[in-house]
């Protein structure tokens, strides 16, 4: 008995191995889902940089710019499965949040971001104008200037453009695969109000995507470390290298390359 | 009576059985001699050496094939012993965790994936190649406990290697190892470190199906208080395999329930019900209150130590939190302890008026 025991324990052992092993294999294998070439804007280093005290693996950090997720209204949420009814209950004295996980898809250089640099070099207009005014000051209209400078050079250009419960009639809306990455994400909804005497309202956001962060292979971190011999950038300092990274079939990702940016 | 007869109950179940009968020979030797002191009772020289033989031969017995504590010395070291295990296991746990980061970011994949895979497989060969060696366990335990550590670093590591999605399903996996290990070599600690590990999945599994991100959820001590649940109705059964271990499951899952009702007595706004979050406070508070109380009853009733300890442990838990939610911001300091004390004297009455009522039914 206890000899069945211990080899059940050590055929259990493997058998998680080889499942965990065989789903890796099969994630890679055929055509990738998505291949999208990021740059240092979107795949940040560890804030220790590349040789951390403790911890010799490397990994990068998928890095999102603060962005409005107007879209992801309460008609949106619902259809995500959100209990709105449930949210607006304030009658019971409480407030309270809901998440699920959802598919999302993340846009990279695309309209999006093209739309928020045009956003912001309307607030520059505004600003440029209110200074003329008297209503802002010059402190404000030069802080929109450098916003705008680090949206076009420094901020992470991947941006989370739509939601849905089915990945592949998302990836059908989305066929460009080099451009559009469908991830794992978890959607919290929750009631707000923004003056006292306004009806409450329920706004969504996406408050993380699976992977947050990849794993660099070994045979990837000399070309990287000499791509990088300062920790970090610095303000609005450019990129120094990218990376084609592989999306598969379960939709997870891994870096097949290194490069450096002129 | 038959010499065959007379040996009938001289083969324990196992080294707790012995263990119980070693301590019964031994209360029995005091117990004689008092006896003798005050001239109640004298064994003949005959008698007296038909038991000192006896005795001598069942403790050689037992010491050789369960290395059973003989005297109070033996059984403060064997706790030291455990003590030391445990120890040691978590900071050779801690150990390779921290080697195993320190060095896998200078090895290529296969290599990584390979060290990953064989390190669990080593750590059980090495609590096996211990259990044939020693009787008392302390090293296999420790053994067993880096093999759990192992496989958990095995899956974990495996997971930011390849950037696979984390779930639950891992918790299932270090769960159900720690369980064989245990149930192999009789393991109490592997057996709780694999009854958390159980609760981890079976909370982050309810917590999913209600649509929640699987790790947080904490957010909801529902999710926990179900688990813990589950965990222990094993307990509640009789074990034909492993009977000391009833009562792990027992006490264990009875602890984590206990701990989500008390949080939830606190905390109505993280639970699940659709109702004010001073009502839910309510209902717990009073189930925390009934639970606890019931619990005693059973420990009672069942002659379970450890049912009586736990009930009495969060009723005292229960009533002092809802004596400092009612009075501590209203009374003077001095009266407000001062109730706590008069409230401890009282319990202390009804534990002795118990503890009498136990001994006039045994009378």
């Amino acid at each position: 008995m206890k000899r069945l025991l211990i080899l059940s324990a050590l055929a259990l052992l493997m058998a998680v191995n080889a499942l965990v092993l065989a789903g890796v294999a099969w994630n890679r294998s055929g055509e990738p889902e998505a291949v999208l070439v990021l740059t240092e804007r979107e795949l940040r280093l560890p804030w220790h940089g590349i040789r951390q005290g403790e911890n010799s693996g490397v990994s990068l950090t998928l890095a999102r710019p603060d962005q409005s997720l107007d879209w992801l209204d309460e008609t949106r949420l619902a259809s995500l499965g959100f209990n709105i009814e449930r949210l607006l209950n304030v009658a019971l004295g409480r407030g309270e949040s809901q998440e699920r996980d959802i598919w999302a898809v993340l846009e990279f250089d695309g309209p999006a971001h093209q739309q928020r640099l045009a956003e912001q070099a309307e607030r520059i207009v505004m600003a440029r104008a209110g200074l003329e005014e008297g209503r802002t000051s010059p402190v404000q209209v030069q802080s929109a200037e450098t916003a705008l400078e680090r949206m076009q050079t420094a901020d992470s250009r991947l941006l989370i453009i739509d939601a849905g419960l089915d990945a592949a009639e998302l990836r059908q809306r989305y066929p460009d695969r080099g451009q559009y990455a469908i991830v794992r994400a978890q959607a919290r909804a929750n009631i707000w109000r923004s003056e006292r005497d306004v009806p409450l309202q329920v706004r969504g956001w996406i408050t993380r995507i699976e992977p947050g962060q990849i794993h660099l292979p070994r045979q990837f971190h000399a070309a990287l470390e000499e791509l990088t011999p300062e920790r970090s950038r610095h303000g609005v300092e450019p990129p120094r290298f990218s990376a084609e990274v592989h999306f598969g079939r379960r939709y997870e990702p891994w870096v097949v390359g290194i490069s450096p940016l002129e | 009576m038959s010499q065959a007869s007379s040996h009938r109950n001289d083969a324990p179940g196992g080294r707790t059985d012995a263990q119980a009968r070693i301590d019964r020979i031994a209360a029995f030797g005091d117990e004689l001699q008092a006896l003798e002191q005050n001239g109640v009772l004298t064994l003949d020289d005959q008698d007296r050496q038909r038991i000192a033989a006896y005795h001598g031969r069942l403790i050689d017995q037992f010491r050789t094939r369960f290395d059973v504590d003989i005297g109070a010395d033996h059984k403060r070291l064997s706790l030291g012993m455990r003590l030391a295990s445990l120890i040691g296991a978590l900071a050779l746990s801690a150990a390779l965790f921290f080697f195993f980061y320190r060095i896998w970011g200078l090895l290529a994949t296969p290599l990584q994936v390979s060290m990953l895979i064989i390190a669990p497989v080593i750590a059980v060969g090495a609590a096996a190649w211990a259990a044939e060696r020693e009787r008392t366990l302390y090293f296999t335990s420790l053994l067993a406990l880096l093999a759990l550590t192992c496989f958990v670093l095995n899956l974990s590591m495996l997971g930011q290697i390849f950037n696979i999605t984390p779930s639950q399903n891992a918790f299932l996996a270090w769960g159900l190892f720690a369980g064989l290990l245990a149930y192999a070599w009789g393991l109490k600690l592997v057996l709780t470190a694999g009854l958390v590990c159980l609760v981890g999945y079976l909370s982050a599994s309810v917590g999913a199906w209600g649509g929640m991100y699987w790790l947080h959820f904490g957010q909801r001590p529902e999710n926990v208080l179900i688990a813990g649940a589950l965990i222990s109705l094993p307990g509640f059964f009789v074990h034909r395999v492993r009977p000391e271990f009833a009562a792990i499951y027992r006490n264990f899952g009875l602890l984590v329930v206990f701990i989500s009702v008390l949080i939830l007595a606190h905390w109505g706004r993280a639970s699940y019900l659709q109702l004010s979050p001073s009502l839910i406070e309510g209902i717990y508070q009073t189930a925390g209150f009934a639970g606890s109380a019931l619990v005693i009853w059973l420990g009672i009733r069942q002659a379970r130590p450890g049912l009586f300890n736990l009930g009495s442990t969060f009723f005292i838990l229960f009533l002092y939190t809802k004596v400092f939610d009612w009075w501590w911001d209203w009374l003077p300091k001095w009266l407000f302890f001062l109730i706590v004390g008069l409230i401890a004297l009282a319990l202390l009455a009804v534990m002795a008026k118990l503890r009498s009522s136990g001994k006039a039914m045994g009378s």
